[in-house]
């Protein structure tokens, strides 16, 4: 079997070879392979006498194939760095820090990578993000401006925007980014979130109603979304519907603060709905 | 017994291995002739060419595969290429069958989905067919390992085609005799092939980490799945050997008695059946553009059943997006039409077209795809680059796009981005252009697609009313407007658009200047929607056209529209209601009194008839029948809870409007008559006292109402107004008790724009302004359109001003 797989490495490296050339990395798979294949030949094993001993052939083999395999593919990892597709899988990798709330180590990464290439609109949307989280807004808008040259229809891109407008307390152009992402990926629970408090907070009240609920078709149990449809519900004196969206989240189990907001809101409307307050 | 089984199948037999896996390689190695292919031609490839590879490969898996028979099982004695023709031909027809079954699966699977929302239902009838679903899928199983144990047998035995039909009864009858064997490995076989796919999935996410994209990775990755594949078909083959493993000596004589020259039945009739099925099942004439519009159909159906689940949202997304792909093939088309008939304006036009295929979705790929090639056709290859380029970072991106960018490099003479994108289209496993044959079009074809995608946009065009529909629920009624404007400029005859318009000028009517675009689209709708129209319907679309006339002040003409259905329809009750209703608003009381006894004969149980008797005898002054019919009114209303609103509204509608005559003698004579009901006769009273401003009086008489039905939310306004009113006339500062009557009135009420407005004025005047706020925000909500007819208090109007006075009390709170 050895042979039969070092016959075909040789084969489907002199391939790649021919299509796209010599470069540092094709030679070292290229040496690897021939390693492999020459391991694998009878003719070796004689030379090298491990037929002999069973267990000191399957222990040297066992070496041999896992330091090749580690040399092959670290080397496709070091050499391939200029890849596209590389490139790509670190700024995904920055993305999962942000999410895990690592922000400055992923800082540290998106800056090395926006030094390297500082157009790529997605290390300049994801820096945004991490100066988002910081409040740098003027960074924010520079990167955001940056990755809008081509990223110009992604969700995530208008829904930073609406975050950065929301930071610089704009809610109108605030309202507009996050239904523009909304309009991308109908999908999108947060943008239907912001877009439904970015109308509250404009007192919008109906629209702020509109967003909420369609949060609510696609999240039903969410109590952050049940908490803000109670809250407009209440502000535009529905207060039937404001208790039921308040008392459904105190059933979901809702974060301690967000637990305390809702209780206080919930007693408020319950003394409109008994009519003496 | 099936612990031996179990090793007999995973280990032993491992002699031949090498040559499986090199089967399993072959059977997916067309990709290595389609690169090299490629990388020497550097165009796409014709996708004969690389249908024809795929066969290649699948000749040489076959034959890998004698090997590897011929090599671990000793049971045919032929020669190695006697046995590899024989293979060959009994493995085309194997695949055929297995082809056939598959077909038969994917046509139950199709069937299964049609049936689904029935589940929901969860009754016996669901469960029935939930059973037969899963019985039928696993002895659709059961049959593929059948087939796959006469594909095994005939590698093994070295079957000629003649013998096969008797070979496969020998396998059924032995199915049958060992079906929990049986059961139990196609069971197992379908838990390895999910663990084999697992693998698959992993070693290529580590894969695509680890090294650079291009040709060796795909071979890296194919060398993996020959291992997993290889090993997965030697489980199969060790299956199917141990099921038959006690009936060598059967199958040999069932080979012996075949008459190697007899006519092949057992073929003949699967390869029958494939055709008929193929032919039933593959639409004829299909090519790129033919997928693409049924595509678009498909995506407008699904936007409809989103939207008739109320997920609008998403609904509309679909709508846009097949929109946005319509514009984008018609401007391809046009491109390429006008670039054949070398018309400069055509092509400019078509590249103009996509700013609004744009506008609707700009995350469409075929934008930036179709809008390339057109700049490649007019030997533009840096805008076309620019255009494919934007793919890059699209989520939907079709890489066809690549081959676009890969011949504006050739035109560029780019030797480096030429052997760049060529490794991304082989890393991708792109070898041929879907689209390459819309170019080749001629230009009476390309007339036809255009004229059918014209067809296709006056269906898909009006959808974009929807848009405008949500924009309405959240009382953006300009853009809303606007939009349906521009919709009614585009589509002057749909009926969905009148429809839409109508309601909407209605919702925002205002006598100055909305009327007429009411009755306008009122009218625009009552004439286009008059083909074949049910009952039903017919009566919904006049009842509505006359709602817009009553609306718009213009009563006669909602007379007129009634009474014309009247006469086609002169038992429909919703009709007898209505033109009842509008007679009497027309003072033609008489003619109201005439409708409803005609129908009260029939539906002596409509509360609404009695109503309008009572308003007509009460404007007749004949207050004896006008009271009698009020009262029937209220015994049918009293013994349905759900009719508790319409009694609330029509009693303080008649006390209101008896309180104006209950001056006259025999007025009052004939309400002392009724003291019993005490409902009426001080509701009657209670509103009195309230028109003469005797507070104390009214509170008095209303709080007898609510002792005696505590459902009635007019009556808690009335009393609330009362309590305001004696705050205010006694100059005291507590408003709670108007607050609690208003705020009960509105539980039961919570449309009543007027009991809003005397809440916020309550409030006001109570300085609670955050409150009052809240309540004229809510008039506003509730009202939105100036109109003085409906409002003649000018509540709205009032209510704006008042916001803008109370905004600085607004919450300042609310993240």
């Amino acid at each position: 079997m050895g042979l039969i797989f070092g016959l075909f490495l040789i084969i489907g490296i002199l391939l790649n070879t021919i299509f796209i050339g010599f470069n540092a990395l094709n030679i070292i798979y290229l040496i690897l392979s021939a390693a492999f294949l020459i391991y694998s030949l009878p003719f070796t094993k004689k030379v090298l006498k491990f037929g002999v001993n069973v267990k000191r052939d399957r222990t040297f083999n066992f070496i041999f194939y896992t330091v090749l395999l580690i040399i092959f593919f670290s080397s496709g990892k070091l050499l391939s760095s200029k890849d596209p597709m590389q490139y790509s899988y670190d700024i995904n990798k920055c993305a999962e820090l942000i999410q895990d709330g690592d922000v400055k180590k992923a800082e540290k990464q998106l800056v090395k990578l926006y030094e390297k290439n500082p157009s790529n609109p997605l290390v300049n949307e994801n820096l945004a993000v991490v100066y988002l989280k910081d409040k740098r807004t003027d960074l924010v808008k520079v990167h955001l401006d940056n990755a809008s040259k081509e990223l110009n229809f992604d969700e995530n891109l208008w829904y930073n925007y609406g975050m950065l407008y929301y930071q610089q307390k704009d809610y109108k152009k605030a309202q507009e980014c996050f239904e523009i992402a909304i309009k991308l990926n109908p999908n999108m629970v947060k943008a239907h979130i912001y877009a439904g408090t970015m109308s509250y907070r404009l007192r919008d009240l109906r629209r702020a109603i509109y967003h909420l609920e369609n949060a609510k078709t696609i999240s039903p149990n969410s109590p952050e979304i049940l908490f803000h449809l109670g809250r407009a519900n209440m502000d535009l004196m529905q207060y039937k519907d404001a208790e039921e969206c308040l008392s459904l989240a105190l059933s979901n189990k809702p974060s301690k603060p967000l637990e305390t907001s809702i209780q206080e809101l919930l007693k408020e409307v319950k003394g409109y709905r008994g009519g003496n307050k | 017994m099936f612990k031996k089984d179990v090793k007999k199948i995973f280990l032993e037999g491992g002699e031949g291995y090498k040559f499986l896996f090199i089967a399993a390689f072959l059977a997916q190695a067309s990709f290595i002739p389609n690169s090299i292919f490629l990388y020497t031609l550097k165009r796409p490839l014709p996708v004969f060419l690389s249908y024809s590879f795929s066969l290649i490969c699948l000749v040489l898996f076959l034959i890998s595969l004698s090997f590897y028979f011929k090599k671990s099982f000793s049971g045919n004695e032929k020669g190695l290429r006697n046995t590899i023709v024989n293979n060959i031909i009994c493995s085309v027809i194997n695949i055929i069958l297995v082809l056939l079954v598959m077909l038969v699966y994917a046509i139950l699977s199709q069937q299964f989905i049609r049936v689904l929302p029935y589940f929901s239902e969860k009754n016996i009838t669901s469960l029935i067919i939930l059973l037969i679903f899963i019985v039928s899928a696993i002895v659709v199983q059961i049959i593929i390992l059948s087939v796959l144990t006469l594909f095994t047998v005939s590698f093994q035995y070295g079957l000629r085609i003649s013998a096969l039909g008797k070979v496969y009864c020998c396998i059924l009858t032995t199915f049958v005799r060992k079906f929990f064997r049986v059961l139990f490995y196609s069971l197992l076989a379908v838990g390895i092939l999910l663990l084999i796919n697992i693998i698959q999935n992993l070693s290529e996410n580590i894969l695509s980490i680890l090294m650079p994209d291009g040709f060796f990775k795909n071979f890296i990755f194919y060398v993996i799945g020959a291992f997993t594949n290889g090993y997965f078909m030697f489980i199969l083959i060790n299956m199917c050997i141990t099921i038959m493993n006690d009936m060598e000596d059967k199958i040999k004589v069932k080979i012996e008695s075949s008459k190697p020259k007899s006519l092949p039945v057992f073929p003949i009739i699967v390869l029958a059946l494939f055709v008929v099925l193929a032919i039933i099942i593959i639409p004829p004439n299909r090519n790129s553009i033919d997928t693409f519009i049924t595509d678009i159909k498909l995506q407008q159906d699904k936007g409809d059943a989103l939207g008739k689940i109320g997920y609008s949202q998403q609904s509309i997304y679909e709508y846009d997006d097949a929109y946005s792909k319509l514009i984008s093939l018609k401007s391809y088309l046009q491109g390429i039409k006008g670039w054949k008939v070398n018309n400069k304006a055509l092509q400019d036009e078509a590249i103009k077209n996509f700013d609004t295929a744009l506008s609707l979705n700009g995350q469409n790929p075929y934008i930036p795809y179709f809008k390339g090639n057109l700049y490649l056709l007019s030997n533009n290859p840096d805008s076309a680059i620019q255009q494919y380029n934007t793919l890059l970072y699209n989520k939907k991106a079709i890489y066809e796009g690549y081959f676009g960018k890969l011949k504006a490099y050739k035109i560029k003479n780019q030797k480096d981005n030429i052997g760049e994108t060529l490794n991304i289209l082989v890393s991708k496993e792109l070898y041929f252009d879907r689209f390459n044959n819309i170019e080749n079009l001629s230009v009476k074809k390309l007339e036809k697609y255009i004229d059918e995608l014209n067809d296709l946009e006056k269906n898909l065009g009006p959808k974009m009313v929807y848009k405008a529909v949500e924009k309405a629920k959240y009382l953006d009624f300009q853009t809303a407007e606007k939009e349906l404007m521009e919709l009614k400029k585009l589509y002057p005859n749909d009926t969905v658009i009148s429809y839409e318009l109508a309601k909407l000028e209605n919702q925002y009517r205002s006598e100055q200047s909305r009327y007429g675009l009411v009755k306008d689209n009122a009218e625009s709708f009552d004439s286009q929607l008059n083909k074949s129209l049910n009952k039903s319907d017919e009566v919904n679309k006049k009842l509505f056209v006359a709602q817009m006339y009553l609306n718009t002040n213009d009563v006669e003409a909602a007379e007129k529209v009634l009474g014309e259905i009247y006469s086609k329809f002169p038992g429909d009750i919703d009709v007898i209601e209505q033109y009842s209703s509008v007679l009497t608003k027309n003072k033609k009381y008489d003619d109201a009194l005439k409708v409803t006894e005609a129908a009260l004969i029939k539906n002596k149980e409509n509360y609404y008839l009695y109503y309008i008797n009572a308003m007509c005898y009460l404007n007749k002054k004949d207050y004896s029948r006008s009271l009698e019919n009020i009262e029937l009114f209220e015994q049918i209303t009293l013994k349905d809870s759900k009719l508790t609103k319409k009694l609330d509204e029509c009693t303080y509608a008649y006390a209101l409007a008896f309180s104006y005559v209950i001056g006259e003698k025999n007025a009052l004579e004939e309400v002392e008559k009724h003291k019993s009901n005490i409902v009426l006769y001080n509701y009657i009273y209670a509103t009195k006292a309230w028109r003469e401003k005797d507070a104390a009086a009214s509170k008095e008489s209303i709080s007898k109402v609510l002792a005696a039905n505590n459902q009635l939310g007019y009556a808690y306004y009335v009393m609330g107004v009362n309590c305001y009113e004696e705050t205010v006339r006694k100059n005291l500062v507590d408003f709670s008790d108007a607050e609690k009557y208003y705020l009960q009135s509105l539980e039961m009420l919570p449309d009543h724009a007027e009991g809003y407005f005397a809440l916020a004025h309550c409030y006001k005047k109570w300085g609670k302004n955050k409150e009052a706020l809240r309540a004229f925000r809510k008039v506003v909500d509730l009202m939105p359109c100036e109109d003085h007819r409906t409002d003649p208090y000018g509540m709205t109007v009032h209510a704006l001003g008042e916001i803008n006075n109370l905004s600085q009390y607004d919450v300042k709170e609310g993240n």
